[in-house]
C-alpha cells in the first residue's frame, strides 16, 4: 500500500542510491567522453577506493574524511599510471582499449582477491544512528553518502566550469583536434580526465564502503549501475549522468518498495529498454556520428 | 563482368583442396591424440568454434554484442530442458534451442540494434547480466543456481548415443563444419555483400536501397541463432549447466576469439577458438595468479596484436596461395594480379 510515508522513504533511499550512481558515472562518462574509451574497469577503481578507506579508517584510524581524501589521490595515481601504460598506446583504437580495460578489470581484480583475500569485510561507518523526523527516517550513514556526494559533486562542477583544466577538458570531449591545434596539451588532458574519473569512483566506493560491505568482486554490479546510468542519460553527457543516477536510483528504490529486490535489479533494465524505444541516444545524448 | 570478390575462393582448386585437407585433418585429429584431456579440449574447441562463428555474423554488420553467452544459454537451456523433462529427440531438442535463441534475437534485435557503436555494446553487456539474472531466479524454467542436471550425451538416429568424447567430437565437427560452410555462403551471397555495406556506412548502404535495418537484425537472429546451436552442444556435452556458464566473461571470450582470430573472415573466428580455448589449461597451473595473467595476456595482446594473429598471417599465406596458384593456373585466372588487388 503506497502511503506518504513509504513515498518519502522511497524518495530518501533512491536519493542516496541515486548519488551514489552519479558518482559512478560521472567517471565513467568523462572517461568516455574524453578519451572514447568503454572503461570496464571502472569498477575496479572503486573496489580500490573502498579499500584504502578500510586500511586509513577502520584499521588505522583516520579521520574518515582525511582517508576518503587519501583514497581519491592514491586511486588518482593508480589511474594515472594505468592510463600511461596501458591506454596511452592505443589511443583512438576503441575496440582495443575497450579489450584492455577488462583485461585491466580482471587483472586488478585477481591481484585484489590474492592481496586481500575474498571474504567480505565491513567498514564500519562514521556516523551511527538514524534521523526521524515525523514519518520520514534517514539512516545517517545514507545521509552522509548524499551530503559528501553533494559536495563531490558541486566541487567536480565548480572545476570543470571555472578552471583552465576544467575547460581543456571540455575542449578536449568536444574535438580533440581542433583542442590540438588551440595548443591544449592533449595527452596531459587525457591522462587527467582518466585520473579524475578513477578518482571519483573511487570516492564512490569509500562513501557507499559503510552501507554495504566490502569484497574484491564489488566492482561489477556497481560498473552495471554506471552502464545503465550513461545508457539512459546519453554517454559522454553529464548532466546526462546527473539526471539518469538519480532517475535509476529513484526508480529502483520505487521499485523496491512496491516489489521487491529482485524486480528492481530488473527495473533499470526494462526502464533502459523502454526509453530505447522512445529514444535511441539516452535522455540527453547526442546521436553517435 | 568477373566478380573480384570471389578472389579468394571461387575459382581454382587450391582453396577448396585445402579447405579438404583441413577438414581431413580436424576428422583424423582424435585417432591421433587419443588421451581423455586432448579430447576435452577439442571438443570444447569445436563448440567455441560455433559460438565464435555466430558472433563474427554480427560482427560483420558492424555491432559488437556482448551478449553471446546470454544467447547460448537460452539455446543450451531450451535444449537440455526438452530433451530432460520431456524427452523429446536430441536433433529436434537441438534445432528448437537454435530456433528459440534465434528468435529471441529476432525479436530482441528490433528493438535494440536501432542502438549503434558503445550503446549498443553497453546495453548487450546488461542484456547478458539480465539473462543471467533470470536463469538464477526463474526457477521453474532453468531450475535457479542448481542449473539443470542429467543431460544425456546427443543421440543420432541410426548412430545411437554418442557417448565417448571421440563420438562427440564427429558430430560437433560436423556441426562446425556445416555451419562454416553455410556462413561463407552466406558472406558470398548478396547479403553478405549487404552485411559489408552496412558496417562501412549506413547512410551509404541506405543510399543505394539497403535497409540497415533489417539486415542487421537478420544478422544478429543467424548469429544468436548459432549461439543457440553451441548452447545446444555445449548443454549435452557437458550433461549439467548452470549460470555460472553463460556469464559476461564468456561473451569476452567469444568476442576474444574473433579478435585474436582476426574478425574480418569467417575463419577467424574458428582459428581464435583453437587459440584461446586451451588459454586457461595452460594457465592452470598457477591457480592464484590465472586470473591476473589472463588479464595481463589481455592487455598484451591488444597492445601488440591488436588486428589478430590473421593480420600478421594474412600477406604470406597469401604470397603462398598466388605462388599456388601460379604453379597450377586456373584458365583465364589472373591470380598474381588479382592477389596484389586485395592487399
Amino acid at each position: 500500500m503506497l502511503t506518504l510515508a513509504s513515498l518519502a522513504q522511497i524518495v530518501v533511499n533512491g536519493l542516496a542510491a541515486g548519488v551514489f550512481y552519479v558518482l559512478m558515472a560521472l567517471g565513467f562518462t568523462l572517461i568516455f567522453g574524453i578519451l572514447r574509451l568503454v572503461n570496464f574497469a571502472h569498477g575496479e577503481f572503486y573496489m580500490l577506493g573502498a579499500f584504502v578507506v578500510y586500511h586509513l579508517y577502520a584499521q588505522l584510524g583516520m579521520n574518515f574524511f582525511v582517508a576518503l581524501a587519501a583514497a581519491a589521490v592514491a586511486v588518482a595515481a593508480v589511474g594515472v599510471l594505468v592510463e600511461r601504460v596501458v591506454f596511452a598506446p592505443l589511443r583512438s583504437r576503441e575496440l582495443s582499449m575497450l579489450m584492455s580495460a577488462l583485461g585491466l578489470q580482471i587483472a586488478i581484480q585477481g591481484i585484489m582477491a590474492v592481496v586481500e583475500g575474498v571474504e567480505g569485510l565491513s567498514l564500519p561507518s562514521p556516523v551511527q544512528g538514524v534521523y526521524r523526523s515525523g514519518w520520514i527516517t534517514f539512516p545517517y550513514d545514507r545521509l552522509l553518502v548524499v551530503g559528501a556526494g553533494l559536495v563531490v559533486l558541486l566541487l567536480f562542477y565548480a572545476f570543470i566550469t571555472w578552471t583552465r583544466l576544467g575547460q581543456a577538458l571540455r575542449a578536449v570531449a568536444q574535438d580533440g583536434d581542433a583542442a590540438l591545434m588551440q595548443g591544449i596539451p592533449v595527452n596531459f588532458v587525457y591522462t587527467a580526465a582518466f585520473a579524475i574519473g578513477c578518482a571519483l569512483a573511487a570516492i564512490g566506493g569509500a562513501l557507499i564502503g559503510p552501507v554495504f560491505s566490502l569484497q574484491v568482486y564489488m566492482g561489477q554490479p556497481a560498473l552495471l549501475k554506471a552502464f545503465i546510468v550513461v545508457i539512459l542519460g546519453g554517454l559522454g553527457s553529464v548532466p546526462g549522468a546527473l539526471v539518469g543516477g538519480l532517475v535509476l536510483g529513484l526508480g529502483e528504490s520505487a521499485f523496491a518498495t512496491l516489489f521487491g529486490g529482485l524486480t528492481s535489479d530488473m527495473f533499470g533494465f526494462l526502464m533502459i529498454m523502454g526509453i530505447l524505444l522512445w529514444k535511441p541516444t539516452g535522455l540527453l545524448g547526442r546521436a553517435e556520428a | 563482368m568477373p566478380k573480384p570478390e570471389r578472389a579468394s575462393g571461387g575459382r581454382g582448386w587450391v582453396t577448396p583442396a585445402a579447405w579438404a585437407v583441413v577438414i581431413g585433418a580436424a576428422f583424423a585429429l582424435p585417432s591421433l591424440f587419443a588421451s581423455a584431456f586432448w579430447l576435452y579440449l577439442f571438443d570444447v574447441i569445436l563448440i567455441n568454434g560455433v559460438m565464435a562463428l555466430g558472433l563474427n555474423i554480427i560482427l560483420k554488420t558492424g555491432q559488437v554484442s556482448m551478449a553471446h553467452a546470454g544467447f547460448m544459454a537460452i539455446g543450451a537451456y531450451t535444449c537440455a530442458q526438452l530433451i530432460v523433462k520431456l524427452g523429446v529427440p536430441f536433433l529436434a531438442a537441438f534445432a528448437l534451442g537454435g530456433a528459440a535463441a534465434a528468435l529471441s534475437a529476432l525479436v530482441l534485435g528490433r528493438i535494440i540494434l536501432r542502438l549503434r557503436g558503445v550503446y549498443f555494446l553497453l546495453f548487450t553487456f546488461s542484456l547478458n547480466e539480465f539473462l543471467f539474472l533470470l536463469s538464477k531466479n526463474v526457477t521453474v524454467l532453468t531450475g535457479g543456481n542448481t542449473g539443470v542436471m542429467g543431460i544425456p550425451p546427443p543421440s543420432l538416429p541410426l548412430v545411437g548415443a554418442l557417448r565417448s568424447k571421440a563420438a562427440f567430437y564427429y558430430f560437433a565437427l560436423t556441426v562446425l563444419v556445416l555451419a562454416s560452410g553455410l556462413v561463407a555462403a552466406l558472406y558470398r551471397s548478396p547479403f553478405g555483400r549487404a552485411m559489408d555495406a552496412v558496417r562501412e556506412s549506413e547512410l551509404l548502404a541506405t543510399a543505394v536501397g539497403y535497409n540497415p535495418m533489417r539486415v542487421k537484425v537478420v544478422a544478429f537472429g543467424v548469429g544468436c541463432g548459432l549461439a543457440g546451436l553451441g548452447g545446444g552442444l555445449f548443454a549435452s556435452f557437458l550433461g549439467y549447466i548452470a549460470p555460472f556458464n553463460f556469464t559476461f566473461w564468456e561473451s569476452v571470450n567469444f568476442l576474444l576469439m574473433n579478435i585474436v582470430g582476426g574478425a574480418s573472415f569467417p575463419a577467424g573466428a574458428v582459428i581464435g577458438a583453437v587459440i584461446i580455448t586451451p588459454l586457461p589449461e595452460l594457465l592452470r597451473a598457477y591457480v592464484v595468479w590465472q586470473q591476473v595473467l589472463y588479464g595481463f595476456l589481455l592487455m598484451l595482446l591488444m597492445r601488440f596484436l591488436p588486428d589478430g594473429l590473421a593480420s600478421l598471417l594474412a600477406a604470406p599465406a597469401r604470397a603462398l596461395l598466388a605462388r599456388l596458384r601460379a604453379a597450377a593456373p586456373a584458365p583465364g585466372v589472373d591470380s598474381g594480379r588479382r592477389a596484389g588487388e586485395k592487399a
